[in-house]
């Protein structure tokens, strides 16, 4: 075996691109190798935001290697003599063979068809020319999210050849000694000079050293490559990076959790060589909410924020690429992007706050929520009327009712404030923050959660950040705004296809669910006359009738519901379909839905075998059932055992209460040698009508038996596994 | 001693001019670019190899701020750079302009981070990064790839530094009005009567009527040069495209379109610039005729 050394240096390629382009080469490197029979193996790629290198182990040597080439049939082979024909001799020929290494073999092992053929021994080629010829196809074989043109030029067959971004130098060893690949520039689209031409020249950091008049250095090997690196300050290992940036943050005090770890990550491969500046914002702004400091700190400088000062003044860490000496600057410099962003901010907060939140809603009337949908004003009205019903349809106290309705009517007033015309990403908090100072909390809390829960775990936010009757009235608020949104979207015909959502109306459905499953109080909402009154309150803006939206909403939302409860992993696809068939309505109680979906996973997994059974079993009854209607089973119109011991079986499984789904499920379980016995040995479409009747009577109290708990003929049942009712 | 504003302006002259670009002035036209003075926007297109260098005064009247504030301005100054074709080590030149300046990068933090730079009014975009001066933004560096809805080929490197930036990190000035423009000439005394004079005027003077009328009257008159026979005036096409988008700026900054005729009305500039672009290509490289080149 022998090492490949393979690095790819450019212009800064985007960090977030940087760890996918680097799978893509592992992946692609190693495929094309095996399939060259070089048994790549060991295959490791490092990278910066200059560079993507590989490590292998390759054969040193194709090795030689026999194919078998196949010729005519026997008989045109073979002339009338048994000697080999003109056919086979040209066969012979084509192939390079002597006409004595032509044989007749079977092309299947046993089978009497013979065939002429030629073993031909295939010398393999010296690794180098092999990668040199497979480098150029690793090369074109990157997928980028955008790539563009910089005049370059591929000797591969296909010319123009575009990249993530300007390749500078190209590094390609095998066992010490350069593969060669070029890079040609493209002149008028066609080939021109060589550009990049593969070599044992790497380059370390664009300006340490300082001073150093020549960044370029020669390497034989990987070993040599990273440790020639490390001396020129190049982290390669971007988990050496990440180590290094988190023990300095760590050691400026910051809690490493959330966003910060998040940003951290980003970080790693931003700079070749991190070094973490500290940063500390005047304390004239320590006044600022917090909110507020982390907003421009994150989401503007990318900077991670740290435990303040002892004098109360913000701090922040931000990442440089430049060394510890030049760390005082990079600080100043960052803190003063900082202050001029929070003087801003500073003056914004101020000028808000001499109006109240309540002032602002008739302001809303020159922001349009969408075209054909009215203003945010329009919103905000309906919104707060839909909150009011909704909470008290759900039992809420008087004073949350009225709170969520208030909620309600100034949740998007904060749209017109200064500071959330600056930093759209505050919405919400800052009306949280304006109202506080005018409104109970439970009103300020609810605006200023209303747009969560945007994740679908469970442990997700608002999820531990607010109780009691905030929390109620913010899952009426966010509720209410959400049902808002989907009704005046699917309304008008705007629903969402393929990765196509510009309205976000997906997360707003997923928001729906969520909100029912993990923190409704209360009666839940009865939909159809949730969606009557939004569609009342819309008036004519709607393009469809009331009950075409009642429709449109509850299949898009119990479509919402299958996506939140499969990316929660409350059960298996089949399992989610089975218990949202079941003859309820789920939307109208998501809570019992996923209760009786966990109790069918957790049932199922006790009794896969019978499981299977009984989906086939209930898929027949159905198709067997039908639409008929059968009456009341009579016991005395039996005639085989089958029957009996079938309804005795469901009689007592009846027993267990249908609202304990888990507990039904294993009663039914329980049938399954009945339900067997009564398809192997009863004919239901019997000849005698009242026979036939009866026996539908029978099979169709078995479906309803689980019919509230899950339609279990929805369950996947590989075909074989029952044998016994088929 | 940092260097004052002019100095700045003279040190990338003196050293952009050894590089071997032509040094121009300013379109004499209101833009809100660089990009858009025709020695970028229409010297990028076709095989010619180009290189300029120039001041841009830019004109964004929605960033006006009455002279209040000390980062965002009505009209700023872009320094322009072009290089057709891009050179191998433009990055190392571009950083080698910085060291002119006084700025040794290995005691700052620069940084080429990912930025793609697109005009939606232009038909044009491109590949490349925002240069970060210890967390300041302080050049934008692209690689065109389109530009009037052309692919271009050769690509040419575009370099546009933000001046007021740099002086302000240079001389350490937090504000902007602090800014020496030359010796003893504060950029306040030179520059703060036209900030507030010319804010004043787009954000409550400016007659929306009278601007509408000039956008229409400005594509109006490019679309009719464009399809007038006879010789080239494509570049003369081009200055109407200008005013059209000047025009709009100042609607736009006076609050006086909506939503919908603001997408519509970059629509109308767009494709009169592509038409502008083609135009401009085929009278400067002609394709040649069918039957000629069959011969050929």
């Amino acid at each position: 075996m022998a090492e490949f050394l393979f690095e790819i240096g450019f212009e800064e390629m985007p960090a977030p691109w940087l760890s996918g382009l680097a799978d893509q080469l592992g992946a692609k490197f190693t495929a094309l190798a095996a399939g060259e029979q070089l048994a790549p193996a060991d295959v490791r790629v490092l990278w910066t935001s200059r560079r993507l290198v590989l490590v292998a182990e390759v054969k040193a040597r194709q090795d030689d290697r026999t194919v078998v080439e196949w010729g005519p049939a026997a008989k045109i082979a073979k002339d009338a003599s048994g000697n080999w024909s003109k056919a086979a001799e040209g066969f012979a020929k084509k192939q390079g063979v002597v006409l004595d290494a032509l044989k007749l073999a079977p092309k299947v092992e046993g089978s009497a068809d013979l065939y002429v053929s030629a073993a031909k021994a295939i010398t393999g080629r010296p690794t180098s020319e092999v990668l040199a010829g497979l480098v150029p196809s690793v090369l074109r074989g990157f997928n980028f999210p955008k790539r563009m043109n910089w005049d370059a030029w591929l000797e591969d067959g296909r010319g123009a050849f575009e990249f993530g971004r300007p390749i500078q130098w190209i590094v390609a060893l095998l066992a010490g000694e350069v593969v060669p690949v070029t890079i040609y520039d493209a002149v008028a689209g066609a080939k021109g000079a060589p550009r990049v031409v593969s070599g044992r020249r790497s380059m370390g950091n664009r300006f340490y050293p300082r001073g150093a008049s020549d960044r370029g250095f020669d390497v034989r090997s990987f070993a040599e490559l990273e440790a020639g690196l490390a001396s020129r300050f190049v982290i390669l290992d971007p988990a050496k990076r990440a180590e290094r940036i988190r023990a300095q943050v760590v050691s400026a005090g910051a809690d490493v959790k959330g966003e910060a770890a998040h940003l951290l990550h980003e970080w790693a491969d931003l700079v070749e060589y991190p070094t973490v500046v500290v940063g500390t914002i005047p304390k004239e702004f320590a006044d600022l909410p917090d909110e507020v400091l982390e907003t421009v700190l994150a989401h503007h400088q990318k900077a991670v924020t740290l435990p303040r000062a002892k004098d109360g003044s913000p701090r922040f860490a931000a990442i440089s690429g430049g060394d510890d000496a030049a760390a005082p600057n990079v600080a100043q410099g960052q803190e003063r992007v900082v202050i001029a962003r929070l003087k801003d901010a500073r003056f914004f907060y101020s000028e808000d706050r001499k109006r109240t939140i309540e002032s602002r809603v008739d302001d809303l009337a020159a922001v349009t929520f969408h075209k054909g949908l009215g203003s945010y004003k329009d919103k905000a009205d309906r919104i707060s009327l839909l909150a009011t019903n909704l909470a008290g349809h759900a039992g809420l106290s008087p004073e949350t009712t009225t709170a969520a309705g208030r909620a309600a009517r100034f949740a998007k007033a904060d749209l017109v404030t200064l500071m959330v015309r600056e930093f759209p990403e505050l919405q919400g908090v800052m009306g949280g923050l304006y109202a506080g100072t005018s409104e109970p909390a439970e009103v300020a809390s609810a605006i200023r959660w209303h747009y969560h829960p945007v994740a679908v775990e469970r442990e997700a936010a608002p999820a531990g950040r607010v109780n009691g009757g905030a929390l109620e009235a913010f899952a009426v608020v966010a509720l209410a705004d959400k049902i808002d949104t989907l009704a005046g979207y699917l309304g008008i015909g705007v629903t969402p296809s393929g990765s196509s959502d510009p309205y976000g109306l997906r997360r707003a459905g997923q928001g729906v669910i969520r909100i029912l499953l993990d923190f409704w109080t209360g009666r839940p909402p009865a939909f159809d006359d949730v969606i009557k009154d939004v569609h009342r309150l819309y008036g004519p803006a709607l393009t469809k009738s009331a009950d075409e939206l009642r429709v449109a909403m509850r299949a898009f939302l119990v479509d919402r519901l299958r996506a939140v409860l499969l990316t929660r992993e409350e059960g298996a696809a089949d399992e989610i379909e089975a218990a949202l068939s079941a003859r309820v309505d789920a939307l109208d109680d998501v809570r019992s839905a996923a209760k009786r979906l966990s109790a069918l996973a957790t049932v199922r997994s006790e009794h896969r075998d019978v499981f299977a059974a009984l989906a086939e079993s209930f898929k027949r009854a159905k198709n067997i059932v039908g639409e008929t209607q059968p009456g009341a089973v009579d016991q005395t119109a039996f005639v085989e055992g089958a029957e009996g011991l079938l309804h005795a079986a469901i009689v007592k499984a009846e027993t267990t209460p249908a609202s304990d789904p888990a507990a039904r499920l294993r009663a039914v379980a329980g049938l399954r040698g009945e339900v067997d016995a009564f398809f192997k040995g009863v004919m239901v479409m019997a000849d005698d009508p009242k026979l036939k009747a009866n026996r539908l009577a029978l099979l169709s109290r078995l479906l309803n038996l689980v019919y509230e708990v899950a339609d279990l003929s929805k369950l996947a049942s590989p075909t074989g596994e029952n044998a016994a009712s088929s | 001693m940092s260097l004052s504003f002019s100095g700045i302006v003279a040190t990338l002259n003196s050293f952009w001019e050894k590089q071997g670009c032509l040094i121009q002035l300013g379109v004499d036209t209101e833009v809100g670019a660089g990009t858009m003075h025709p020695e970028t926007f229409l010297r990028v297109l076709g095989p010619e190899p180009w290189k300029v260098a120039y001041v841009q005064p830019s004109r964004r009247p929605t960033d006006g701020r009455y002279g209040d504030n000390p980062n965002r301005l009505y009209k700023h100054h872009q320094y322009q750079v072009i290089l057709k074709p891009s050179p191998a080590n433009v990055q190392d030149l571009y950083l080698d302009s910085l060291r002119a300046l006084g700025i040794e990068p290995a005691d700052h933090d620069v940084r080429f981070e990912e930025d793609n730079w697109e005009s939606p009014a232009l038909g044009a975009w491109g590949i490349g990064w925002q240069v970060l001066l210890d967390g300041q933004e302080i050049t934008q560096f692209t690689y065109f790839q389109q530009a009037g809805g052309i692919n271009l080929s050769p690509i040419s490197a575009e370099i546009t530094y933000g001046l007021e930036r740099i002086a302000m990190y240079l001389q350490d000035k937090a504000d902007v009005y602090d800014v020496e423009w030359t010796a003893g000439v504060p950029y306040r005394a030179v520059r703060h009567e036209e900030e507030f004079e010319l804010s004043r005027y787009s954000f409550e003077l400016a007659d929306v009527d009278l601007h509408m009328k000039l956008f229409e009257g400005a594509l109006g008159e490019a679309k009719r040069l464009l399809e007038t026979s006879g010789p080239r005036v494509a570049l003369a096409a081009y200055d109407w495209v200008l005013r059209a988008s000047h025009a709009f700026n100042v609607l736009d900054a006076r609050g006086g379109i909506s939503v919908t005729q603001r997408a519509s009305m970059l629509l109308q500039i767009r494709k009169l610039a592509c038409a502008v672009a083609a135009a401009h290509v085929e009278d400067r490289w002609p394709a040649p005729p069918k039957d000629e080149a069959k011969r050929g």
